[in-house]
């Protein structure tokens, strides 16, 4: 494949799921402008890089890598910024939870309560509905890591996920069953 | 259960709203960077061609001076020669100009030969164009005064403001038949004219060049090297309008010279002027305009002494004063870097030849001559005069190049808005995203969404794809209050052919022209 063909793919890929890049970049930053900042930073730079992308059909993985990476991004600067401002401003205490950063605790009543990364894999794999190998791709992390994640930030959102654990054991094999016995001997 | 609680939260996943800026934000980035591309794209190319020809010339002065065999050889290539005749440095370049003076001859007398015995003997004044032996059945030009015919230089040391006023009938294409007995008539031919101020734009029309105009603006006259028509035999427009907004007007001269004007005008062009066709192979009219001048400067003192030798032309000498009494205020920044170096060689060498080669007639064996053996002629050095010899198709009407001239004081400045700049201007201030899946295009003025998005006709647009906007070939100047250029846009696109597809826009611009600091600049594009 062309490089100029490569690039009209990316630029078609981009226009035509342009909604759902925004979405995943709301989802994480959770304002407009700044979900908009976000999305054209990631086309930008996926633009400036299309070279190094090997072939069309890792495209789609990895302008989403790009994408969520941007949201963090975001999302660390932001973090240092009320940092700063905190400290001579109390009003602000509070006004802003960044789950990666919370206290470690058992059980969380919402998705947004987990770690950053737990957040990534339940949002693709059940607002958007990708697979686990397409998760891993995303993420750039290997098969198990996400299983186990999975596994992990369903256990963490509480008690009556618990019946489910059978039905994703079943559904994502014995590495996640390994996953478990591992949780369960960490505990 | 855990269903219920993501399936909820997947709702509120879906409902995030899209804001509408976002579709315009992602085409705009995208937009910017294809942009981006393209104009690194076009740096690099300029860069390596440019690398490429200063080698090409190093290969060339290291060849011919290390080489007499080398240099014999590149002597004897048009166009090549002039270049390698300009860095030869060695002593053996006495025998290379006479080898080439050789080669010019031989050339010469093989046309002569096929020729009927009653052709006309070329005239020898050292200036003739090279159009002389293309076209064999033109009558000999009986002498219009007691001057002795000489080519453009002659005549503009001939023709004075009061000759010049005699001229009344505007030229038409049908003057040709009429006067087909008597051509010193058409020898100066009336170009453009605007009674209520006194003046009038003049060319010199001799043998099928059409190159060389005088401006006579009342009693007094100027002369320039351009070239005032191409195959659509539109004649130049002149007018007036306040271009730099001191509340004077500037004279606006417009020559219709839209395709590279690199042909001269044959017998069969005449009488079936639709198949004619100017073709562009040499240098575009930024060269022309940018080195005319100095060439000029160059090529007159080394002439004259030449001519002083060989015709007892008093007036002939006086022609490097009046010719380069203009002084132009525009200088062509987009000539490449590859004619700037042509031309200089080419400069050079024409005093060179004049001086050296003195009573030298022109060789015209066969097209592919011309280029070289016009570096003989000092009168159109930078333009190109060369001979197409297939009819093409008609060339489009364009808007050709815009002279400004300004008439203050004794000393007129000029200054000169061509083809190139003005499109680059306009396509640098404009630019078009394509939306693929609409098939429609969106103008963007200077980043910002111009006019509404065009959807194009559907027909026959399977595999083809898009390339660029351009300018449309309809483009007009306008002097009403001001300079306005009025022009259309075109999609490109690329059929599988690697050929072009044109599909024009509706939305009708126009765009200001201004005069600042000298330079003609396009600016304030607005829809009419």
């Amino acid at each position: 494949m062309s490089k100029k063909a490569l690039y009209d793919s990316l630029v078609k890929h981009i226009v035509e799921n342009q909604n759902q890049f925004y979405r995943a970049a709301f989802y994480y930053v959770k304002n407009r402008e700044a979900a908009l900042d976000v999305v054209q930073n990631a086309i930008c730079k996926a633009l400036e890089n299309y070279e190094k992308l090997q072939s069309e059909e890792a495209m789609a993985s990895w302008f989403y890598r790009i994408v969520i990476n941007e949201s963090l991004m975001y999302l660390r600067k932001e973090k240092k910024y009320i940092a700063w401002d905190e400290s001579d401003n109390d009003l602000l205490e509070g006004s802003y939870e960044e789950p990666a950063y919370e206290p470690k605790i058992e059980v969380v009543s919402k998705i947004s309560e987990l770690p950053t990364d737990m957040q990534i894999v339940i949002q693709l794999h059940f607002f958007e509905e990708k697979t686990l190998k397409e998760i891993a791709e995303i993420t750039d992390t290997n098969l198990n890591t996400v299983k186990s994640r999975l596994y992990a930030a369903c256990k963490k959102l509480g008690k009556e996920l618990e019946k489910e654990d059978e039905e994703l054991l079943t559904r994502y094999g014995k590495s996640l069953k390994k996953a478990e016995r591992e949780s369960r001997n960490e505990a | 259960m855990k269903h219920d609680y993501f399936q909820e939260e997947k709702l509120k996943y879906e409902e995030i709203e899209i804001p509408d800026e976002l579709l315009l934000m992602v085409r705009q980035t995208v937009a910017a960077d294809r942009r981006k591309k393209t104009a690194a794209w076009r740096n690099r190319m300029i860069k390596m061609a440019g690398s490429v020809a200063a080698i090409l010339l190093l290969c060339l002065t290291i060849g011919v001076n290390s080489s007499y065999a080398f240099a014999e050889t590149a002597v004897k290539i048009p166009v090549v020669k002039t270049v390698a005749k300009a860095v030869i440095v060695r002593s053996y370049k006495a025998d290379i100009i006479a080898l080439d003076e050789q080669n010019s001859k031989e050339k010469e007398e093989k046309p002569l030969m096929g020729q009927e015995a009653d052709e006309p003997e070329p005239s020898v004044s050292g200036n003739d164009t090279v159009s002389e032996n293309e076209v064999p059945e033109q009558p000999v030009q009986p002498e219009t005064t007691e001057e002795v015919p000489g080519g453009v230089e002659a005549w503009k040391a001939e023709m004075t403001a009061e000759k010049l006023r005699e001229i009344k009938e505007i030229y038409t294409p049908d003057m040709e038949e009429r006067y087909a007995d008597e051509p010193e008539k058409l020898r100066t031919i009336l170009l453009a004219e605007l009674p209520e101020k006194d003046i009038s734009l003049y060319g010199y029309h001799e043998n099928g060049v059409l190159t060389g105009t005088a401006l006579r603006v009342k009693d007094s006259c100027r002369y320039f090297d351009w070239n005032y028509m191409n195959g659509t035999k539109k004649l130049p427009d002149i007018s007036f309008a306040d271009a730099d907004g001191d509340g004077e007007e500037e004279l606006v001269v417009l020559l219709y010279n839209g395709e590279p004007q690199t042909k001269t005008i044959t017998r069969e062009d005449i009488e079936a002027p639709d198949k004619t066709a100017a073709e562009g192979s040499e240098a575009s009219e930024d060269g022309n305009g940018n080195i005319s001048n100095e060439a000029e400067a160059e090529t007159v003192p080394a002439r004259n002494t030449a001519v002083a030798e060989n015709i007892p032309e008093k007036k002939n000498t006086e022609t490097a004063a009046e010719n380069t009494s203009m002084s132009k205020t525009a200088e062509n920044t987009t000539a490449g870097k590859e004619s700037d170096i042509a031309d200089d060689g080419r400069m050079k060498i024409s005093a060179q030849d004049a001086a050296e080669d003195g009573l030298e007639e022109t060789a015209s064996g066969d097209g592919s001559d011309e280029t070289a053996a016009k570096s003989d002629m000092p009168s159109v050095s930078g333009n190109d005069v060369s001979v197409s010899e297939k009819p093409q198709e008609a060339p489009k009407q364009q808007a050709g190049e815009l002279w400004l001239i300004s008439l203050k004081g004794e000393n007129w400045t000029a200054s000169v808005l061509s083809i190139n700049d003005y499109e680059s201007q306009i396509i640098h201030q404009l630019k078009a995203e394509y939306d693929e899946t609409a098939g429609a295009i969106q103008l963007y003025l200077m980043e910002e969404p111009f006019g509404k998005s065009e959807k194009l006709s559907e027909e026959e647009k399977d595999g083809l794809t898009y390339e660029a906007v351009n300018l449309a070939p309809e483009r007009e100047f306008i002097t009403e209050k001001g300079l306005f250029l009025h022009f259309r846009m075109e999609v490109v696109f690329v059929n599988a052919n690697g050929e072009e597809v044109f599909f024009p826009l509706s939305i009708k611009l126009k765009a200001e022209i201004c005069l600042e600091d000298g330079s003609l600049v396009v600016e304030n594009i607005k829809e009419r």
